[in-house]
């Protein structure tokens, strides 16, 4: 009766929901919205990207009701993003994994207890790996998990599968930043710190949009009066327009901008001939090298004046604390280490680096990529170690207690190497967790034909139905953030806390749980994780492997963690310091190689993979917006975000459009050699160069992956996502 | 880091503030108290000082867009997604790679002379002493019509709860020396409570202006906007292609031409009544007088029942009687009361007459008439008047109390004609006599010069848009003409066939001796409806076309209000 009743009360105006919109006070926050007050706040780090927020997530009867910013975090001092502040949305989202879906012979879904889907899970991949080689499971994973899980998944995929065919989906959005940072330093690990953009005179943002990307990275630039920012990107962007100095680049030509800018400084007689005489090796052939890049040519090549690359070289000479930010406009590209080689090679010959305000800093993007470059056994051994050095195997050989011979000598494939090699039939079985490539990867059209080869394809994930969910055998559901307990690593390599204020909705486990339930199966458990039982069990493990390397935990606790907000590696028991201290990497300038010397890289600028031709005419740029996540699965669901940012769309120039006859708001159709996109709205705008056009990549109706070429970078293998060549005509019809 | 040194030094508890979280990873709250002093710089300390309010401080070159504030307004408030009472709208300008795109983050204005408060029918809305007006939801009806009032699309209504809501600038957190939601979520810092002088501000509001953003004069605006430095002069809004149409408003659309028809039928009935004691040829109408008068009533009543409808919070209703000294709503709905009594008792005292053979002068029933006349043709005006808000230029022109009224003159007599085809059918026996013939002339003859004039008038708005000082006029006739140019060729079409084709068909057919019954009532009742159809219409492109005031909007924002 009631039931009836309440429509018909509302249509009347009896009821105007007093109580849901009512008001009161928190302890904490002050007045807000009773619904919104919880009976506990629980403390965290933000699960979107790596600038590392602290969050406090309220939790009323069990669920999740609101998320406010950690006024005492040392990040962001109580301010969050869009996305951050309604992040709480992400875990009561409607399209949650809940329940293990094992695919019937008609293709359909059908729940199963976990101990079957484990069982399905571990006899699949062992039977394919008996029938095709150990190599023949390929494992995708994600910069998602925390540290612990990515410290657990590394060992049980290499040496408890025995594949070393593993990699995560870090590829496809920091990988060069890490092989930069390995060639010119000798390790992966921003030397930097946020506290560079409070403190330094002169940000230099190459590629990077933190306006929509990090808008908390603006917060803290904002405290920094005294600071001149330039900023190289083909777009203006929303970051472009913060400048003081705007440096329109054309696509692909930011090495040439470096090498210019290096040329002025040497013969301007500025560089830093101390700092390269006492810490760098090969600068003789990187000066000879530069001769040619005079600022005339490099005028050529990027499209600037003379004059706006000599003021840049200035600026940069004579700052006293430069920074340079960089995101994935240098890391999206196929001479993506080379153009982090030629930063570093800028810094170095002026000395800028290992001191608060200067370095040459990679934003990273995931919460916990950096998690997954420090602990996982993905590009390298955990801990920074190297696969080629037998004394890093023969470490954690005795460190874990197991034969040296499994540490395997070598890399395994990168993620697009393992989609190769499932064309090429090599690999047959395929685990992806917490990514979603069928929105994520480049061309998506040869991806779909790959993943259609796979004898069985496993996808661990907090949502589904997702579109690489749809296509599994076997879909585990994972716990999300705010669900589980652990690490993460942000771009300053602080490691924060992360808790878990709710259970995870049905039958869905976290990442850690699911992978120690594998382990169990495959009669490993004993062997690579005696006795563990929650995350703080592979924390105590990771402590000891990284104790004395670089990105150095040993010191840590996870009380100390939760008391300090976070603390920045190194921070060592053999060396302590103030935990609340900000820590520059290379502060005494011996770096991570052999001789302790930084090395500079000889680079030429080269032109993308492919270029606009008259078929082709458009550059295809592609990047983010602020109110969304990667590939939507999360930010999709939550009603507000999706509101402010609901279908993708394509900025075209104002000249471009008037030539084709397009107005703002039409819908168009976008082609590449590869793919298209049937339907996407058109914004005219100046914020793109003539001849150039910019799509979102969130969106899986509209995929800007139909277009972009799957080149990757001959050292990182991160695909050339800022470059592709496209058309683009009207639309067929208004829907 | 200041903020942040403040409240570590104001901690009343003493504890280090890093120590705060318990073994188990919550947090312990630290006093409350303590949020207020870390606000110093965004919102004032000291007290409001007499002549003085609170307003927003925007500054649009800090803006970079980032959108948190209108997220954390909508958890602050726990508003969902469809009801942001903070936006922010995107212009730009600028030529490659010169160019700037401002984002403007807009909550209420808090304006010296707020439209909202001035319109609303049941005094929901109250302007605080401290500046803040604040609507209270227990007084609310859910008419809507601040949302059609305010130029900057504050008020918001709310489906969920069938009411309007909007910002009060946190006033709860703002007198505890809590930050609004809107300005502690700003990295930016472009979000600031101040206070102004309002006399002050009432002599020069320069400042409340910003690109595309409504004129400050218009409700005076308090907010006041930092311009960028070299702002370009090409800008444009983002949103400039999304004009969409406006919500019909069915319950509307039926109650205001119904009321129209009502009183052109009353006032063509009374005139009848009053011109029958002398013209001859009017005279076959004096039995059909209370017929026509029940008929006026019935569609009265209809009309009525349909506007109740029209609120979030129809058993409400009553109180838009409140504010009749000051809203025109409030008037429509008390001249209308008065119309539909005045009628009933007109129609009522003309069947007892008619039938019990009450004996009542002529005189006081022209004078009863007067009365039914005099507050129809009143709330038909006040009607008009609703709709003439500057917030709304395609509304607020001379045309709509003249298309209102024209509405009535063209259905009235039509509505008064089907009756008296059918009072002519039942009661007189067929064929018909010549005789009615007068009467149905008359009733033809003021619809169709009616109807003239209403073609006049929709043909002038047509001509006089393009012409006309606001943008919101362009938008409107583009969408008239483009997006509804279907729909308005149909109007136009059902206007001439109802008003001049069907009525001189019927004119034609009562020429012979032998009219039939049927066909009198038959055309009788097509030009009514081809009529009614063509009004029906006109109202409906009225209210969808209607292209209301608005803050710039983002790229996917509809230029629209939200009611």
């Amino acid at each position: 009766m009631k039931n009836f009743l309440k429509p018909i009360k509302k249509r009347l105006g009896l009821d105007i929901q007093k109580d849901k919109y009512a008001y009161g006070l928190d302890e904490q926050f002050g007045y807000l919205s009773k619904a919104k007050i919880p009976d506990r706040w629980v403390a965290t780090t933000c699960g979107y990207c790596s600038v590392g927020c602290g969050m406090l997530i309220g939790v009323k009867a069990g669920k999740p009701v609101s998320v406010r910013g950690h006024a005492d975090h040392p990040v962001n001092e109580g301010m969050l993003c869009p996305k951050g502040l309604a992040e709480h949305y992400a875990i009561t989202a409607p399209n949650r994994a809940q329940w293990p879906l094992l695919k019937d012979t008609k293709g359909r879904f059908q729940r199963v207890t976990w101990d079957a889907a484990i069982q399905t899970l571990v006899a699949k991949f062992r039977a394919i790996q008996n029938q095709y080689g150990p190599e023949a499971l390929g494992v995708i994973s994600t910069g998602q998990l925390v540290t612990e899980e990515f410290y657990t998944l590394g060992k049980l995929v290499q040496l408890g599968f025995g594949t070393k065919n593993y990699d995560g989906n870090t590829t496809l959005c920091m990988s060069s930043a890490v092989a930069g940072y390995k060639r010119s330093f000798g390790s992966d690990g921003p030397p930097g710190n946020y506290e560079d953009l409070e403190k330094a005179d002169l940000v230099f943002l190459i590629g990077a949009n933190i306006a929509d990307n990090h808008p908390i990275l603006c917060y803290r630039l904002e405290k920094n009066l005294k600071k001149t920012v330039i900023v190289a990107d083909p777009r203006v962007t929303k970051t472009a327009m913060m400048a003081d100095l705007f440096l329109p680049v054309k696509p692909r030509s930011d090495i040439a901008l470096l090498n210019g800018i290096m040329h002025w400084i040497i013969k301007a007689g500025k560089a830093n001939q101390d700092y390269i005489q006492k810490h760098t090796q090969g600068f003789a052939e990187l000066r000879a090298h530069l001769e040619k890049y005079t600022l005339d040519y490099v005028s050529g090549v990027t499209g600037l004046p003379v004059q706006q690359i000599q003021k840049t070289a200035q600026l940069y000479a004579e700052a006293k604390a430069p920074f340079i930010g960089w995101t994935m406009g240098v890391n999206h590209s196929t001479q993506g280490t080379e153009t982090v080689n030629t930063i570093c090679n800028l810094a170095l010959i002026t000395g800028n680096i290992g001191r608060i305000g200067a370095a040459p800093f990679s934003i990273t993007g995931q919460c916990n990529a950096m998690g997954t470059r420090e602990s996982g056994f993905a590009s390298s051994l955990p801990g920074y170690r190297k696969f080629e050095e037998a004394g890093h195997r023969a470490e954690l050989a005795q460190l874990w207690n197991v034969d040296e011979e499994i540490i395997p000598k070598a890399r395994g494939l990168a993620y697009p190497d393992i989609i190769e090699a499932v064309l090429s039939g090599k690999i047959k079985g395929l685990w992806i967790i917490a990514t979603n490539p069928l929105v994520s990867f480049p061309n998506q059209n040869y991806l779909k034909e790959v993943l259609s080869r796979l004898d069985f394809l496993v996808v661990q994930d907090g949502y589904h139905p997702i579109p690489t969910s749809e296509i599994a055998h076997l879909v585990l559901p994972a716990a999300v953030w705010g669900e589980k307990e652990g690490t993460y690593t942000n771009s300053e390599r602080r490691v924060s806390k992360v808790n878990k204020a709710v259970e995870p909705p049905g039958q869905a486990k976290s990442d850690f749980d699911i992978f120690l339930a594998i382990a169990e199966a495959l009669g490993v458990s004993g062997k690579l994780f005696p006795g563990w039982t929650k995350p703080e069990d592979a924390f105590e493990e990771w402590k000891k492997v990284s104790r004395s390397r670089l990105c150095d935990y040993s010191g840590m606790t996870y009380e100390l963690l939760e008391q300090i907000g976070g603390i920045q590696w190194p921070y060592s028991l053999d060396q302590p310091r103030d935990a609340a201290q900000t820590y520059p990497l290379y502060q005494d300038g011996v770096f991570q190689t052999a001789d302790g010397r930084a090395k500079l890289w000889v680079v030429e600028n080269e032109a993308p993979p492919e270029v606009p031709n008259t078929e082709y005419p458009f550059w295809l740029n592609t990047g983010r917006t602020v109110e969304h996540w990667h590939t939507r699965t999360k930010t999709g669901q939550i009603p507000l975000l999706n509101r402010l940012s609901p279908e993708a769309w394509v900025e075209m120039n104002t000249r471009d459009a008037l030539k084709l006859k397009i107005k703002h708001g039409d819908y168009v159709r976008v082609d590449s050699r590869r793919g298209a996109i049937d339907r996407i709205v058109v914004r005219v705008t100046e914020t793109v160069a003539p001849g150039q056009v910019f799509i979102p990549f969130h969106f899986a109706e509209a995929n800007a992956n139909n277009l972009t070429v799957n080149s990757c970078d001959p050292y990182s293998r991160e695909p050339n996502y800022k470059q592709a060549a496209v058309q683009i005509r009207k639309a067929d019809s208004k829907l | 880091m200041d903020e942040f040194n403040l409240i570590d030094l104001l901690d009343s508890s003493g504890l280090p503030l890093k120590n705060r979280i318990s073994k188990e990873g919550y947090y312990n709250p630290r006093p409350e108290k303590a949020i207020a002093p870390a606000a110093d710089v965004l919102i004032p300390t000291a007290p409001l000082e007499q002549g003085e309010q609170y307003r927003f401080h925007f500054d649009m070159s800090l803006c970079i867009g980032c959108q948190c504030c209108v997220v954390a307004c909508n958890e602050q408030n726990n508003n969902p997604a469809e009801v942001n009472w903070r936006r922010v709208g995107e212009i730009e300008g600028g030529i490659y790679p010169d160019t700037k795109r401002y984002h403007l983050s807009m909550a209420c204005n808090h304006c010296l002379d707020p439209s909202c408060l001035e319109g609303c029918p049941t005094d929901a809305y109250i302007k605080l002493e401290n500046g803040i007006v604040q609507h209270q939801a227990d007084e609310c009806i859910g008419c809507g019509y601040c949302t059609w009032n305010c130029p900057y699309g504050v008020p918001q209504y709310n489906t969920e709860r069938n009411i309007v809501t909007k910002c009060d600038m946190c006033h709860s957190r703002l007198k505890e020396g809590q930050l609004p939601a809107c300005v502690a979520a700003c990295p930016e810092g472009a979000i600031k409570i101040e206070k102004v002088n309002v006399a002050e501000w009432r002599e020069n509001h320069a400042q409340a202006n910003a690109p595309y953003v409504p004129d400050s004069g218009m409700t005076l605006s308090t907010t006041r906007i930092t311009l960028p430095e070299n702002v370009p002069d090409d800008l444009l809004r983002a949103n400039r292609h999304r004009i969409e149409p406006e919500k019909p408003h069915t319950s509307l659309i039926l109650m205001t031409v119904l009321t129209q028809l009502a009183a052109g039928g009353f006032m063509t009935l009374w005139l009848l009544e009053f011109f029958a004691r002398w013209v001859n040829f009017l005279k076959p109408l004096q039995g059909f007088l209370p017929y026509g008068a029940a008929g006026m009533l019935a569609m009265t009543g209809l009309a009525l029942v349909t506007a109740v409808f029209h609120l979030g919070r129809p058993l409400h209703a009553y109180k838009a009687l409140r504010m009749w000294k000051r809203s025109w709503l409030s008037r429509e709905v008390l001249f209308f009361a008065l119309f539909s009594k005045a009628g009933a008792a007109y129609a009522g005292l003309e069947l007892a007459r008619h039938f019990l053979g009450w004996n009542i002068p002529d005189n006081a029933m022209t004078l009863l008439g007067a009365a039914v006349v005099l507050t129809g043709l009143a709330g038909v005006y006040a009607s008009a008047k609703i709709y003439m808000v500057p917030a709304r230029p395609a509304w607020n022109t001379i045309r709509t109390p003249l298309r209102f009224f024209l509405t009535g003159f063209i259905l009235g007599p039509l509505f008064a004609l089907v009756v008296y085809s059918l009072y002519g059918v039942l009661q007189i026996h067929e064929p018909l006599s010549a005789a009615i013939k007068g009467p149905v002339f008359v009733f033809l003859a003021v619809s169709a010069i009616a109807g003239f004039f209403q073609m006049a008038v929709l043909l002038s708005r047509l001509f006089s848009m393009p012409w006309e000082e606001f943008n919101e006029l362009h938008a409107s006739s583009f969408l008239l003409l483009h997006r509804f140019k279907n729909l308005f060729v149909l109007r136009l079409a059902a206007l001439v066939l109802g008003s001049f084709i069907c009525p001189f068909a019927l004119f034609a057919a009562l020429q012979p001796d032998a009219l039939q019954g049927g066909i009198f009532l038959g055309l009788g009742s097509v030009c009514f409806l081809f009529s009614l159809a063509g009004e029906f219409l006109g109202r409906y492109l009225f209210f969808v076309t209607v292209v209301p005031k608005n803050m710039p909007g983002s790229f996917f924002a509809a230029q629209g209000g939200s009611h």
